[in-house]
C-alpha cells in the first residue's frame, strides 16, 4: 500500500486518474487500449450513458459555460469563477477548498470539466458511504494539503464555521483553547496533528455527519 | 439527491473495467470490445432511477428549507413526508378493496347535508362511506353464480395488512436507523471536535450560512467558558425543583384527563339522549374535540416554561424531559379516549357504536387539524409581528421541531386508530397533512429564523421514530386488538351485524375453507401463525432484540478504547475513497 502522510495529498486525485476513462483526442495514444476504434468511440459512450444517468446534472453544468462552448460541454472546462457561481455553493464558506480538491487541472486553476463536477456530486450525494464523505471532508478540511491537520488547518478550519463577523470570531485565546480542546480529544498518537484515521473516528462519533454534508441539486 | 444512485454504480462499474484491464495486459483486445458493451443494460436502469428521484415528492420545496434552516428543520418535514405516504397507501388499500365494492351494493342516502356536517362527521355522513356503519355485511356478487365479494374478510383484511405492513416498515426503520445513531459510543465526551463536522452544507441561502456561522461561534465561546459545579445545597435545590416540576406536569396531565372524561361521557349522553339534528346539538358535539385540542395546545406552554425554570446543563436534556412529558400528556389523553370508547361506548345501547366512535375520531381530527393552523398563524405569523414590531427584543420566532413533531405523531395516532371505524379516515388525514405541510412551509420561510442550538438531527429523528412506535402503534395496535378479539359489533350496523366478534367473520371462514383441499395451506397458516400463542411470543421477543440489540451495543460501549486502539491499528493503512 501507499505510505501515509504526504502521498495522501494526491491519492484521491491519482485514484481518478487512474479510474477515468482515458481521455483521447486526435493523434493521442491511449494508454490501457491502443486499438484506435476504442478511443473513438468509448468515450463518447461512457458520456452518453452518464448525461443519460445525470442529465439535470449535465443541464445545470453546461448552463456555466459560454453559449457558444455548450454544443461540447462534455468536454470544456468551466473556470473557477464561474463554478462559484452556482447557488449551492456561493454562500458555502468551504467553497474554495472544494473546487480544489475536485478539479483535476493540470494547471492548478481550478477549473472543473464535467467529470468533476459529478465526482463532486457524488461525493456529496446521498449514495455516497460515510467512509468516502469523511476522506473527502477530510480533504477539503486539509488547507495546506499535507495530509494531516494541524493547527494552522483547525485554525482556518474553525475561522470558515464562525465567519468573519465581528461578534462570532474567536478571539486569538478562545482559538488556542479549542484548538487544545479538539487535540486532546482527538489526537490518539499524540502527534500534534489530526490525520485521517483520527478524523474518520470524530466522524464516527457523529451521526449527523452524513445527512449534513450533503448538496442537492 | 437527483443524480446519485445512478452516477455511484456508473463510477463504480467504470472503476471495476479499468482494474481488471490493467491486470490483464494481455487481454487488450477483448478490453475493447467489453468497453464497447458497456452499460447499456445499466443505462436503462439509471435513467429510470433518475426520473424516479425527479418525481420525488416536494424535492425542490425541501431543498429550499434545507438550504435556510438546515437538516434540523429539514428533519420535520420529512417526517410529515413519511406518515404523508403512510396515509396515502392506507387510503389506497382501504378505498379499493373496502369502498369501491360497498358502491357496487350502495343504498340510497335520505338525510339532508349541512354546512356543519363538515365539521362533525355526523348528519349526512352517518349514511355515507365514511363510517363503519353504514358498509353491508353481504357476500356482493353482480354476476349470478359468479364470484362474490366477501364484505365481511374484505374489511378485515384490508385493515389487517395495512398493520402488518405499517408495523414492518416501522420496525425496521426504526432499527436502522437505531443502529446507525445509538451504536456510537461516547456521545458526551468530545464535544470540541466534533465541531469540525457539524457545517450542514445543505444550507446555501447567504443570509442563513451568516446566521449559522454567528450561532456556531456564539456556542463555541459558550462551551469554552461554561464549567458547571454546583455546591451541596445547589444540588439539593436543583433536585427539589426537579421534583416539583415533574410533580406539576404529571398532575395537570391527570387534570387534562379527568377533565377529557367527563366531558366524554356528557357526550355520550348528547349521542344517546336525542337524534334531532338541531345546531345546538351539532355545536356541543365539538365542545369535546375543542376542549382536547386546547389541552393539547396550551399544556406545552407550561411545560416549556416549567423547562427553562428548571436551568437544566444541557439544552439536550431539556429538550428531552419537555418531550417526554409532553408525550406522556398527548398519551394519556388518547388513552382515556380510547377507553371511554371501547368501555362506555361499546357498551351503551346505542344503535351503532363504531359510528359514534368514528365521528369521534373524525372531530378530533379535524379539530386538531384546524389548531394546528390556527397554531402557525398564532404561534409564528403573530409572534413575527410581534416580535420585529411592538417588542424587538424577543426578535423572530424559532420554529419548535419537538412540539410540532408530537402534533404529528399524535395526528397519527388518531388515525390508526380511526381505521377501523373509518375506513377513509387516512384519505382525511392524507389531505390534512398536505395542507399542514404547505402552510407550515409557507408559515416557516415567512416567519421563522434558524433554530439557533445545533440539534443532533440524527438522534432526534430516531427517537421521533421510536416514539411513533412504542406508546402509539403498538398502543394503537392493543386497541384495535381488543376492538376485534374482545368487543360485541352493534347488531344493526356494520359489516360484522350478528357476529360474536369481528374476528369471528375469520374463524367461520378458516371452517368452511376446511373443506377444500386446494385451500389447505391457508388453514395451516391460520392455525399454526395466527391462533397461535407460540407464534406471537415468538415474534415479541423478535421484536425486543431488534430493539435491544442497538441499545446492547451502546451499553458494551463503554469499552469503547477498544475500538480507538483499532482505529489507530488503521492509521497506516491507505485510505480507499472510492469502492
Amino acid at each position: 500500500g501507499d505510505p501515509p502522510g504526504p502521498a495522501l495529498r494526491t491519492a484521491g486525485r491519482e485514484l481518478w486518474e487512474t479510474g477515468r476513462p482515458p481521455r483521447c483526442s486526435a493523434g493521442q495514444s491511449c494508454l490501457h487500449c491502443p486499438c484506435p476504434e476504442g478511443c473513438l468511440l468509448r468515450p463518447s459512450r461512457h458520456r452518453a450513458s452518464l448525461v443519460l444517468a445525470s442529465s439535470s446534472a449535465y443541464k445545470r453544468f453546461s448552463e456555466l459555460l459560454p453559449k457558444e462552448e455548450r454544443e461540447n460541454a462534455c468536454s470544456a472546462r468551466v473556470p473557477k469563477s464561474q463554478i462559484l457561481t452556482l447557488p449551492e455553493l456561493r454562500a458555502n464558506p468551504f467553497q474554495h477548498r472544494i473546487c480544489w480538491v475536485f478539479s483535476t487541472s493540470d494547471d492548478r486553476d481550478d477549473s472543473m470539466s464535467f467529470e468533476d463536477f459529478l465526482d463532486m456530486l457524488s461525493v456529496f450525494s446521498d449514495s455516497a458511504t460515510s467512509d468516502i464523505k469523511s476522506y473527502y471532508a477530510f480533504r477539503i478540511f486539509d488547507f495546506d494539503d499535507d495530509g494531516t491537520l494541524d493547527r494552522k488547518d483547525l485554525e482556518k478550519l474553525v475561522n470558515c464555521l464562525t465567519g468573519q463577523g465581528e461578534e462570532s470570531r474567536l478571539s486569538n485565546t478562545e482559538m488556542e483553547q479549542l484548538i487544545r480542546n479538539i487535540l486532546e480529544e482527538s489526537d490518539i498518537d499524540k502527534d500534534g496533528t489530526i490525520n485521517l484515521a483520527e478524523f474518520q473516528h470524530i466522524v464516527s462519533r457523529s451521526p449527523d455527519f452524513a445527512s449534513s454534508f450533503k448538496i442537492v441539486l | 439527491m437527483l443524480i446519485t444512485p445512478a452516477l455511484f454504480f456508473h463510477r463504480n462499474k467504470v472503476l471495476k473495467q479499468i482494474t481488471k484491464k490493467s491486470k490483464h495486459h494481455s487481454t487488450q483486445l477483448s478490453c475493447c470490445t467489453e468497453c464497447l458493451q458497456g452499460t447499456s443494460f445499466r443505462r436503462f436502469g439509471n435513467s429510470l432511477s433518475e426520473y424516479f428521484h425527479l418525481l420525488q415528492l416536494w424535492h425542490k420545496t425541501l431543498k429550499i428549507i434545507g438550504a435556510k434552516f438546515g437538516t434540523s428543520v429539514l428533519s420535520y418535514f420529512l417526517f410529515l413526508k413519511w406518515l404523508l405516504i403512510f396515509n396515502i397507501f392506507s387510503f389506497l388499500i382501504n378505498f379499493s378493496f373496502i369502498t369501491i365494492p360497498q358502491f357496487v351494493a350502495a343504498e340510497p342516502n335520505n338525510l339532508s347535508f349541512m354546512g356543519l356536517d363538515l365539521l362533525t362527521g355526523a348528519g349526512y355522513f352517518q349514511q355515507t362511506v365514511l363510517y363503519y356503519g353504514f358498509y353491508t355485511n353481504a357476500t356482493i356478487s353482480k354476476i349470478e353464480n359468479g364470484s362474490s365479494y366477501n364484505m365481511q374478510l374484505a374489511y378485515i383484511f384490508s385493515v389487517g395488512i395495512y398493520f402488518v405492513i405499517c408495523f414492518l416498515t416501522l420496525l425496521f426503520s426504526m432499527a436502522k436507523s437505531f443502529s446507525r445513531n445509538f451504536t456510537n459510543p461516547h456521545t458526551r465526551s468530545g464535544n470540541a471536535s466534533k465541531l469540525l463536522c457539524t457545517w450542514d452544507f445543505n444550507i446555501t441561502n447567504e443570509k442563513a450560512v451568516k446566521l449559522t456561522q454567528k450561532n456556531l461561534g456564539t456556542q463555541i465561546k459558550v462551551q469554552n467558558t461554561r464549567i458547571l459545579n454546583f455546591s451541596l445545597t445547589e444540588r439539593v435545590v436543583r433536585i427539589v425543583i426537579h421534583l416539583v416540576s415533574w410533580v406539576a406536569s404529571l398532575g395537570t396531565a391527570v387534570a387534562a384527563c379527568a377533565g377529557v372524561y367527563f366531558l366524554s361521557i356528557n357526550n355520550l349522553k348528547l349521542f344517546v339522549k336525542e337524534h334531532k339534528n338541531d345546531l345546538e346539538s351539532q355545536a356541543a358535539m365539538l365542545v369535546l374535540p375543542v376542549a382536547t385540542s386546547l389541552l393539547n395546545a396550551f399544556i406545552p406552554f407550561f411545560y416549556s416554561w416549567l423547562g427553562h425554570l428548571e436551568r437544566f446543563q444541557t439544552p439536550g436534556h431539556q429538550i428531552y424531559v419537555t418531550i417526554t412529558r409532553n408525550i406522556i400528556l398527548k398519551i394519556s389523553i388518547v388513552g382515556i379516549l380510547c377507553y371511554y370508547w371501547l368501555n362506555i361506548v361499546a357498551a351503551s345501547e346505542s344503535q351503532c357504536w363504531e359510528t359514534l366512535v368514528g365521528q369521534d375520531i373524525y372531530r378530533l381530527v379535524v379539530v386538531d387539524f384546524m389548531f394546528c393552523l390556527l397554531g402557525s398563524f398564532f404561534g409564528e405569523f403573530l409572534r413575527r409581528i410581534i416580535g420585529t414590531t411592538v417588542c424587538v427584543s424577543l426578535g423572530l420566532p424559532e420554529f419548535d421541531i419537538g412540539r410540532n413533531v408530537l402534533d404529528l405523531i399524535y395526528a397519527q395516532t388518531l388515525t390508526w386508530i380511526g381505521i377501523l371505524f373509518s375506513p377513509l379516515l387516512p384519505g382525511i388525514q392524507m389531505i390534512s397533512f398536505s395542507i399542514v405541510f404547505y402552510v407550515k412551509k409557507v408559515s416557516l420561510l415567512m416567519n421563522c429564523q434558524p433554530p439557533r442550538k445545533v440539534w443532533r438531527t440524527a438522534q432526534m429523528t430516531t427517537s421521533f421514530m421510536f416514539l411513533l412506535f412504542f406508546p402509539s402503534f403498538l398502543g394503537v395496535l392493543s386497541v384495535i386488538g381488543v376492538t376485534v378479539w374482545r368487543l360485541k359489533p352493534s347488531e344493526e350496523c356494520g359489516p360484522f351485524r350478528g357476529l360474536s366478534s369481528m374476528y369471528a367473520a375469520v374463524s367461520e371462514w378458516i371452517e368452511i375453507l376446511e373443506n377444500y383441499t386446494a385451500s389447505k395451506w391457508v388453514v395451516w397458516i391460520y392455525h399454526n401463525l395466527i391462533s397461535s400463542e407460540l407464534f406471537f411470543f415468538v415474534l415479541s421477543v423478535v421484536v425486543l432484540l431488534q430493539i435491544l440489540l442497538p441499545l446492547a451495543h451502546l451499553a458494551l460501549g463503554t469499552s469503547a478504547k477498544g475500538n480507538m486502539l483499532h482505529t489507530v491499528g488503521r492509521i497506516n493503512c491507505p485510505p480507499r475513497p472510492l469502492r
